[in-house]
């Protein structure tokens, strides 16, 4: 509030204006309402092209986004924002940018959700994991949780979720991201406009139904627990901008043993709420440590960043968090690393190979699919770059947010993840960076770190600039985010069709059988753990030739063969196939003792009795 | 059971050294927190055997974990 009082010049509002002002938010969320049911209602999923979900959306959705970013932009530069609004806004938000796919796509997609969901089946079903069978099941802790939920509601499946998870999920993490928001330092309204950045660029497709979604939630719960928990101890505010090289001396003081212990930052709760807070950090730290990779090692970095950061008092809770997790790796996920240590190890400190290895394995495929990548590497480097002048240009009490968006990066010094640990890590960060980028457009004047660079005061119009400002940069992230979110949605979404060939196949498949696909694009994993087994010819990343999916397929022969409208579009597009190879494929595989056994309107199942 | 535990490399890499050190060093972090939190006052010498018990262990927790790497993996 005061922030924005010295940013912006004082101008006299007329009472109508004023009024027409309070009304903007409550038209923009109606209006945003009736254009996501006509977006919903018009969209038709069978039209889709390569470039994704962004070519079956009409106007209606793009302009339901601008709608949304108006009244957000206009309720920010208010005198006095109004939260509720502001929240209302920032939901309906999350509804276009997580809802929208989760609505017009006819099943739930992504192969993993219906794998994960095959997973808590098996959970359900023997109340064990199986051991072995794969590097998921030495972190059970989400599928646990998950088959317990499942019984409570009756069911034996958890597929009734998949759908409308990343929705549910997203909206799960709100809560944890206002409370980050108000208890971080910045203002009430950088902290609602970094909330919005945060959802507009998120694009990293991780909120489908896995341990990671999850994992992340428990992630901002931990940081939004502790900062909420625990204070810098107040200290004199510098007159004037210091020096660079003063600044830098100062770094010295993060490492001194005082702050370490925890002795430079005050709890505001009482012994017994902080004491149940320990308790509670440390459960979600045993839930985490069972139930992702990458996720413990990322709180326990964060931790670290607080302690250092004096937003936290007590120094047991990292060296707790990092011993659950080694621990669990240790004893718990053995069946992973027997035989297998070069992975977890084999990657240490080599951080650039890392990074060029996550980035370049995605710059391939058709010029609509790099074009995608492309956009999401430039976003990411937007939000990051932006967040660094956030950094300069904010006064603050504590460097917490910085090192917040920093710290994840070091998990990359461990290990690559599969190739998939730069998407985590900017996912990690990704709040945290959001509510810097926020604080570029309106940096804090006050707190004892002064801003690197020199405040400067908008001009007459900077109220309506600020807003200008705002809705353009909110409606330009949206749109770009719904671009490259749904940019792999051509071959990673699945029709109904899909799901009813995979069914059919399910039914008649026996135990010990293998069920073929050209590449893991399919709505498959869900039933069967163990029993049935699944086999791709191509890896995710690799488009072998059509006479190698021959061979390899004839190699194989697997009792029944799935070709399907996803795994033609991925051929088309990663892989540069030609339209229809699929069919060249059905024929050939009839024409070496195959049988069409069942056909649906976007696939086919093919059978042989002398398969395996 | 120490001196079992501590028989052999072999022993050592075994899950229940592991599992002790861990269970130790976590008692006594959550013991160090609670003192803390509820502002009990330990003398300079119980302060210090503490924080002494708490190094040794995470060490020690430490050092079987990279010999049950290097064992049994």
């Amino acid at each position: 509030m005061a922030d924005l009082a010295l940013a912006l010049p004082t101008a006299r509002r007329t009472t109508a204006t004023a009024k027409v002002r309070e009304w903007v938010p409550a038209v923009c969320t109606a209006a945003a309402a009736v254009l996501w049911i006509v977006t919903v209602r018009r969209t038709d999923f069978a039209a889709m092209r390569p470039l994704g979900l962004v070519t079956i959306l009409g106007p209606s959705y793009f302009l339901g986004l601008a709608v949304i970013s108006v009244g957000l932009a206009v309720e920010l530069v208010r005198g006095r924002p109004r939260e509720a609004w502001l929240c209302t806004l920032v939901v309906a938000l999350v509804v276009y940018l997580f809802g929208t796919p989760c609505a017009v796509e006819p099943v739930a997609a992504l192969t993993s959700a219906w794998v994960h969901a095959g997973f808590v089946r098996y959970v359900f079903l023997h109340g064990n994991v199986l051991n072995g069978f794969t590097a998921e099941f030495s972190w059970p802790g989400t599928f646990s949780m998950f088959a317990l939920l499942v019984g409570f509601t009756g069911k034996t499946t958890a597929i009734p979720l998949l759908r409308w998870f990343p929705l549910g999920i997203e909206l799960a993490y709100l809560p944890a991201l206002v409370a980050i928001a108000r208890a971080s330092g910045v203002s009430k309204r950088v902290g609602w406009l970094g909330i919005a950045i945060f959802y507009g660029t998120d694009w990293i497709y991780q909120d489908y139904f896995s341990p990671q979604a999850v994992n992340f939630l428990m992630y901002l719960v931990v940081v939004a627990v502790v900062l909420t928990c625990w204070r810098p101890l107040a200290t004199a505010a510098a007159g004037t901008a210091p020096a660079l090289r003063a600044r830098f001396g100062s770094l010295r003081d993060a490492v001194r043993p005082r702050r370490l212990l925890g002795y430079e930052s005050v709890a505001v709760w009482s012994p017994g709420t902080v004491l149940a807070t320990f308790f509670v950090v440390v459960l979600i730290s045993l839930a985490t440590a069972m139930s992702h990779q990458l996720t413990p090692y990322a709180i326990v970095l964060a931790l670290v960043a607080c302690l250092v950061t004096r937003r936290l008092g007590r120094p047991e809770l990292p060296a707790i968090a990092f011993l659950l997790a080694v621990g669990w790796l240790s004893l718990g996920a053995s069946n992973y690393w027997l035989g297998h240590l070069s992975q977890i190890f084999g990657n240490i400190f080599q951080i650039g190979s890392t990074l060029s290895g996550n980035v370049s394995s995605r710059v391939t495929g058709s010029a609509s699919h790099r074009l995608v990548v492309d956009a999401r590497i430039l976003l990411t480097l937007a939000l990051f770059g932006l967040a660094a002048v956030g950094a300069v240009r904010r006064a603050t009490a504590s460097r917490t947010l910085e090192l917040l968006t920093v710290a994840p990066f070091l998990v990359l010094a461990g290990q690559s993840y599969g190739g998939e640990g730069l998407l985590r890590v900017a996912l990690l960060s990704g709040p945290f960076a959001s509510l810097l980028v926020a604080s570029a457009v309106m940096p804090r004047r006050t707190g004892a770190i002064r801003p690197i660079v020199r405040p400067f005061r908008l001009g007459r119009h900077g109220r309506a600039l600020l807003a200008l400002a705002i809705t353009v940069g909110l409606l330009g992230a949206a749109t770009t985010m719904t671009v490259v979110r749904g940019g792999n949605d051509y071959y990673e979404s699945f029709a109904a069709g899909e799901l009813d060939a995979v069914n059919l196949t399910y039914l008649h498949v026996h135990a010990g059988q293998t069920v073929g696909l050209v590449a893991p694009y399919a709505p498959i994993g869900q039933w069967a753990v163990g029993s049935v087994r699944a086999y791709a010819v191509a890896g995710a990343g690799t488009v072998p030739t059509l006479r190698q999916m021959r061979r390899n397929l004839l190699h194989v022969r697997p009792s029944y063969v799935i070709l399907s409208r996803a795994q033609g579009n991925w051929g088309e597009v990663l892989g540069g196939l030609p339209t229809g190879w699929q069919h060249q494929l059905a024929l050939f595989l009839v024409a070496n003792g195959y049988v069409v056994f069942g056909r649906t309107p976007t696939a086919v199942v093919l059978y042989t009795a002398h398969g395996f | 059971m120490t001196p079992v535990l501590a028989a052999s490399a072999a022993a050592l890499a075994t899950a229940p050294a592991v599992l002790v050190t861990l269970v130790a060093a976590l008692l006594l972090l959550t013991l160090r927190a609670w003192t803390q939190i509820t502002g009990l006052v330990l003398t300079r010498h119980v302060t210090l055997l503490l924080d002494g018990a708490i190094g040794a262990l995470a060490i020690m927790f430490v050092a079987l974990v990279a010999v049950r790497f290097i064992t049994v993996g």
